[in-house]
């Protein structure tokens, strides 16, 4: 139960800063990886595919995901509606004075120093997993041969993968599916 | 001009789109518009729009905000309550039933492989979303500075929430010390896109 509540919190500041959409969440998992020990980096890529392939929005599959491995079913409400929270209060509030005024200079500044960072953000989440996935600096530590270093057959179906994602941008669902199949055929 | 509707059915109509809706709160617009607009005509193209875009200047999910702002603009603060549980719902239960099947198939070398191959994928569509977000992110000098500072910081662990609110600070710093800066907001650039989505 404790643990719950710890995630709750966690999740409650996460839904209070993360700005457009379920990716710039991912940074956030990252951190609490590594300040709590209830899942591993592995599974945030996991995460991320299978929330991709199942309804509704991203933000909301992983955080029902965290939430069922931190504390089960309970746990999964609670992280949702912790996250929901803030958005849910700033939005009541807000939408009365701005309603009609979106051009507000003030909210304009802020995003304008918010966004470079959360793309900076998601792009080391991203860099993070490229590096797990396609170089394995532990075990070319201990042999010294290069092509332990760099996994060519990811680095190869990573460049794939990329000319396919850039050809259906709108359709994130398609290349997950497609990266599914090859995974069936080709051993990594 | 508008019906009423009830709570109810406000909470069936997102959970609906809420279950149509894959890969993200960006493909929520022509879902809403089909059935706000169109079918309830609780709001306009205009108003649904703007909704939208507000929604990418608060914290929070894209789908989850919009869906806020319509149900408000249809029941006040209940149906704000109902259509942002009702757009969450379906993405919740899917994840409990795709949960406990998950512990059954993990482990075996297939299921491993295939989670493999799908980390490539998954690194590829974050990588893509840098890209999308750059063009109306990163665009002048400052915004250069504040990338590179955060692309150090996060690399060297400094923890997410510390950088996103040094972040905010200094844009709110910007507003008070340069108030003739320019500022273009991102969220008018960003909406025009939804629109030649929908075709």
């Amino acid at each position: 139960m404790n643990s719950i509540l710890v995630l709750a919190f966690e999740y409650f500041k996460i839904g209070a800063v993360a700005i457009g959409g379920g990716y710039t969440v991912i940074p956030f998992l990252y951190y609490l990886v590594e300040k709590y020990n209830w899942f591993d980096v592995s599974e945030i890529t996991q995460m991320i595919a299978i929330s991709n392939l199942t309804p509704g929005p991203i933000g909301i599959n992983m955080a029902t995901f965290v939430g069922i491995k931190v504390g089960g079913i309970l746990g999964a409400a609670f992280t949702t509606v912790a996250f929901m929270v803030p958005s849910f209060f700033i939005i009541t509030i807000l939408s009365k004075f701005l309603k009609r005024n979106k051009e507000n200079p003030l909210i304009n500044n802020i995003m304008y120093g918010l966004r470079p960072a959360a793309v900076a953000l998601i792009g080391v989440a991203g860099l993070k997993i490229m590096n797990a996935t396609c170089f394995h600096l532990a075990k070319f530590r201990e042999t010294f041969n290069f092509w332990d270093l760099i996994s060519l057959k990811a680095l190869i179906l990573l460049v794939f993968f990329t000319i396919l994602g850039l050809k259906m941008r709108k359709n994130p669902m398609i290349l997950i599916v497609i990266s599914i199949i090859v995974g069936f055929v080709v051993k990594l | 001009m508008t019906k009423k509707l009830s709570l109810l059915q406000l909470f069936w109509i997102f959970f609906k789109i809420g279950l149509v809706l894959f890969g993200g709160g960006y493909a929520i617009l022509p879902f809403l518009k089909a059935e706000m607009v169109d079918k309830a005509k609780i709001c306009t193209m205009e108003e649904i729009t703007d909704y939208y875009a507000l929604s990418q200047c608060f914290p929070g999910l894209v789908a989850g905000n919009v869906s806020m702002l319509t149900g408000y603009k249809a029941r006040g603060i209940p149906g704000s309550l109902a259509a942002v549980t009702g757009v969450c719902m379906p993405a919740f239960l899917a994840i409990v039933i795709v949960f406990s099947f998950l512990s059954a198939i993990m482990g075996f070398p297939l299921i491993e492989n295939i989670f493999e191959v799908l980390d490539l994928a998954v690194c590829v569509l974050i990588l893509l979303t840098v890209l999308e977000l750059w063009k109306f992110s990163v665009f002048d000098k400052t915004t250069t500075v504040l990338f590179l500072a955060a692309l150090t910081a996060s690399i060297m662990n400094v923890s997410p929430f510390i950088i996103v609110i040094s972040a905010g600070i200094i844009g709110l710093l910007r507003h008070f010390l340069f108030p003739k800066a320019k500022t273009c907001c991102p969220c008018t650039v960003k909406t025009k896109e939804p629109e030649d989505k929908d075709e």
